[in-house]
Order: structure tokens, then sequence, then C-alpha cells
């Protein structure tokens, strides 16, 4: 016996998937939040091997790294406001993760994506290491690839410290396809190179 | 998807499909066959054939149409694929055996934990349905068998009279426990001059082969370049360059970008569960190299390894495989044989290394190999109308 439409229409709307499928991506803030909560996982602090990244901030883990880097190690990752709803203190929490979390090699590209496009003005310094340091690349193209998403000042700062590095020609390209007249500015004057 | 796009969806499903047992949908729909049954020419074991019919058909008033496939003795499984214009959405209503039974109806997966295929939420304007999706679903049978797929507008009213494209895929497999899978991977424009990278993808393809060798299932590869954007802005909304790009009949297509323009938060992304074999602007499983090369943009062996087990987690996706368990710990793939786990430690230890886990779990040394499939698993691809 089939349910009338009726009721079948609000029995499917009540019992609606948790997870609903938009190619792919999942949702999770409340399991973000909850797992930052339950599973804290004390650590002593690991520093990845590059003393270049370790020299960014002063790596204190976070209470809640176990969470943190099983949220940044999704295939499909946790939208950066999710990330950081269940972070006491999310700057310092990304910038841990950043220098801390080696593998999956995207959960410090993840970690470092939330900072320059929430916390840009704060993490200024940081970004504008990631696009001059070689052997920061990685950090410094995907820093160059976010630059619409950062204010001016910060914009300008990034791209004329890259201008004089060897990601010169991407900060180039997208100096000249960002819409703000300071950022353009920088492709007309001569910059020099960073000894 | 959005609640009220949710209610109108369910609405209309809920009137053209409410009759699970029924004929209701049985009024055929205005037809015109295009295309007649083909051999693709694709690497094949055994007997393997791949049949292909293109249709051109009319929405009926509640804007749905009625397909018909003709499954023969030694058939294992179909694919019917619906199309309609960019602005529309097609979603399955049911499916129907040669006796008339309805073996999958839309309002058993609606609300449910498990997922099946994601036909039955119309999410785009190009959807696949492929049957059997599991060695639970039975045998396909001889005889005629019955897809209702719906048109709708971006509102999900029914679109009455709406002319969709049609294509019946049906696969003739005498071996599922063998089957060869054409790849075909494009590089976006740019991509392939980095020679760093280009040995960075090879020596993961070989990851993704190595993988899938140890389950009878064999990749041929074949690389080809493009113009596409390396931002791979195209990735939720499809492109008429990808529809353009020639593909061997049959084969998957990987698109290996920069990064994923338009969606900031993902890796890899498959175009549908399952996606269809067909070209169209959505025939793709997209990838971005630079996340995977990390903090020094160097793709160096650690990376590639987990690279490949992206393109394999990923065209698992395609061919119809769903996580084992979602993020949440609250939703589950509907095979059988893998384990309904329900929190991080228990699903990380009893499902950890499975190739479709939701997530890598590392350490400073090192990640968990994600490689292994079970049975179902490995039934779902193998069935996969061009596993052949």
């Amino acid at each position: 016996m089939v349910a009338p439409v009726g009721q079948r229409f609000v029995d499917a709307v009540a019992g609606s998937r948790v997870v609903q499928w938009r190619w792919e991506v999942t949702v999770l803030l409340w399991t973000w939040a909850t797992a930052m909560a339950v599973e804290p996982a004390p650590e002593a602090p690991k520093l990845a091997d590059d003393a270049q990244l370790s020299e960014v901030v002063d790596v204190a883990e976070p209470p809640e790294a176990e969470a943190l880097r099983r949220a940044l190690s999704m295939r499909h990752a946790v939208p950066c406001a999710e990330l950081e709803a269940g972070l006491q203190d999310p700057v310092a929490a990304l910038q841990w993760a950043v220098v801390s979390i080696p593998q999956p090699p995207w959960a410090a590209m993840h970690a470092a994506e939330c900072l320059a496009v929430g916390h840009g003005d704060v993490v200024a310094a940081d970004l504008e290491r990631w696009v001059t340091d070689p052997a920061l690349k990685g950090l410094g193209m995907q820093t160059l690839g976010l630059l619409p998403h950062l204010s001016e000042g910060v914009a300008v700062q990034v791209t004329r410290a890259a201008l004089a590095g060897e990601l010169a020609d991407r900060a180039t390209r997208v100096a000249r396809d960002d819409e703000r007249p300071a950022v353009q500015a920088l492709l007309l004057a001569p910059v020099e190179a960073t000894p | 998807m959005r609640p009220a796009m949710q209610l109108a969806l369910v609405a209309l499903l809920a009137a053209c499909g409410g009759d699970k047992d029924g004929g209701g949908g049985k009024k055929k729909n205005p037809t015109t066959t295009t295309t007649t049954t083909t051999d693709t020419g694709a690497p094949t074991t055994g007997s393997d054939m791949l049949s292909v019919e293109v249709a051109q058909m009319a929405a009926g008033d509640t804007g749905t149409v009625l397909v018909e496939v003709e499954v023969a003795e030694g058939d294992a499984s179909f694919q019917v694929t619906g199309s309609v214009a960019q602005q529309g959405f097609v979603s399955l209503i049911d499916i129907r055996a040669p006796d008339g039974s309805s073996v999958a109806h839309w309002s058993d997966w609606w609300s449910s934990p498990r997922s099946l295929m994601n036909g039955f939420f119309g999410y785009d304007p190009v959807t696949a349905v492929q049957w059997p999706v599991r060695d639970d679903d039975g045998p396909l049978v001889p005889g005629t068998w019955q897809v209702r797929l719906a048109a709708t507008d971006a509102d999900l009213v029914p679109l009455s009279g709406e002319s969709m494209e049609v294509t019946t895929m049906v696969k003739a497999d005498d071996d599922l426990g063998q089957g060869d899978v054409l790849v075909q991977i494009v590089y976006a424009e740019g991509v392939d001059q980095d020679p760093a990278v280009v040995a960075g993808v090879e020596a993961a393809v070989e990851r993704w082969r190595e993988v899938w060798a140890a389950y009878g299932l064999n990749l041929t590869e074949s690389y080809t370049t493009s113009t596409l954007d390396p931002d791979l802005p195209f990735t939720y909304t499809g492109a008429d360059e990808v529809a353009q790009l020639p593909k061997p009949e049959g084969a998957l297509r990987l698109i290996v970008g920069e990064k994923i323009g338009n969606e900031r938060f993902t890796y890899g992304i498959s175009a549908g569960i399952p996606g269809t074999a067909i070209d169209s602007r959505h025939t793709y499983v997209v990838l971005a190299w630079l996340v995977h090369a990390g903090a020094d943009g160097v793709l160096d062996p650690g990376d590639t390894s987990l690279m490949g087990e992206t393109m394999a987690h990923e065209v698992g996706h395609y061919m119809g495989l769903y996580h084992p368990v979602e993020s949440d710990y609250t939703a589950w793939d509907a095979l059988s044989d893998t384990v309904e786990c329900t929190g991080a430690n228990g699903c990380e230890s009893q499902l950890g290394s499975n190739l479709m886990f939701p997530y890598s779990i590392c350490d400073n040394s090192g990640c968990v190999a994600a490689e292994d499939m079970t049975v179902d698993q490995v039934a779902v691809k193998q069935r996969y109308v061009s596993t052949l």
C-alpha cells in the first residue's frame, strides 16, 4: 500500500538526507564542531623538517590539533568557516597546521589558504614569505592565485614581493588580471630583484 | 540543495513517481531514435561489447520521459543518460524490471542515510543512471526494462514537452572479474609545459594502475593536451569546451589542472556518481595538482602516490562508488560489505585503508595507503558500463 502523496511528501521532507551530495562536496559543520570538542589529542609539538616553514610563527600546538589534522586531511576539504568554528584561536591553530602537518600535502595548503582568505591582514608577513621563498613555492603559487581575496594593502605588499622573486612571471599575470589600480600599478614601476 | 528546492523536487517526484507498483508511467513519449548499436572499438576482454543508442525524446505533461531498454541474454549492465538544455535538470524517478516490478524508486533513497546513486536528486542537466549498481540488485534479466526520468527547470518545475536526449548504453560482459577501463587524461592549458608536473602526473597514474590491478581492473590511459583554463572554472557547470574535446567512445576523462578555481575547497571532483560514459559538458573528473604538491610545490614520490590514490578515488566516484562512510559518520554507501561504522576511531581502524575512505590518515612520517576495495566495491566498478 502506497501512502498518500501528501504524507509521503511530509515524510520525505522530514527525513531528508543529512548529507546531500552536491558534486560530492560534504558539509560538516556540526560534526566538525563536535569532533573538536570531544577528540582533542594532546601531543608534543611536531615541526616540519623545513626550517623555512618553522621560522614563520611560534608553532605551539593547539588543543584541537588532532581534530584539525583530521579535518585538513579530507580529500574534499572542509570550508574555512567550518574549520575555524571549532578553533579557540583560528589564526594560531592554522599557522601551526601550515608548519606542523606535512602530510597529506593538501593539509598545509588548505590551512594556508584559510589564513590568506580569512586573515590576510594579520598574516601578511607570512604571505610575503610564501611568495618569495623558493622552498615554499607551492604556498607561493597558491597565495598568488588568491590575490583577489586579499585586501588591497596586502595584495600590493604580496605582489610587490613576488615581482622581485622566482614567481615574478606568475605575479605579473595575476597583477594584470587584478581589478585594483594599486595592484596593476606595480607593473608600471621597475621592481628591484631581491638579493 | 536548498530546502525549497528539495520541497519542490519531492513534490514533483511524488506527483510523477508515486505509483511504485502500477504502470502509471507507461505512456510512451514521442521519440526519434537517431543512432543505432555500435561497437566502441575499445580494448576488451572476451566477447565484451558496448551497444549505444541515442534518442531524442519529448517530456510528457509531468515532465517525464519513459525510456525502454532492451536487454538480451549475456548483457551485464546498462546506463541511461538524460540530457536537457543547460538551464534544466534531469532526475531519476524509477527503474522497472521486465516483469513490471520497481527495482529502484526515488522515494526509497531520498531520505535514506545510504546512497545508491546521485540520479535521484536531479543535480544536473546531464544525469546518468547505471543499473544494476550492486550484487544485491540481482542479475540483469533479459527483456524490456523501463527507466523514468524527469526534466525540470532551475526551480524544479516540471518541463512539459522539454526535449531530452537519451543515450542508452548496454554492456555485454562475460567476465565481471576482469575489466579494461579506458581513460583519457587531459592536461589543462600550460600544465603539460612543466616537465616536473608531467612526470608527477605520470607517476601518479602508475600508482593508480597499481591500486586497480590488484582487483582485476586494467587501466589503459591516453594523454592529450587542451586549451582548458588550468583553474578549471567549469567544475560545477560543465563546459562546451569539454564536450568538444575528442574522446574515444566509452572512455572516461580525467582533466588535470592547477587548481579548481570556482571551488577552492576541493582537490578532485567527479561530475557524477555515477558519471556518464557519453560525450557531454559534464563528462569529467577533475584533479588539482598543486595542492597535491604541498608547500614546496614539488611532486615528490609521497605526493604522487597520494595523487594517484586521489585519481583512483575520484574515478571510483565516477564509476558509481560512494564513500563507505561519510565524514560525519552518519551516512554510508548502499553496499552490504562495507562496514557501517559510526565514529572516527572505529571508522579509521576498519576503513582507513579503503580507497574510498573520505580522508587520508597521516602522521608526520607518512600516510596510510588508501588502496583496499571490498568485493562489492570492485563489483560496482566492474559493472560500470564502459568497464569492458
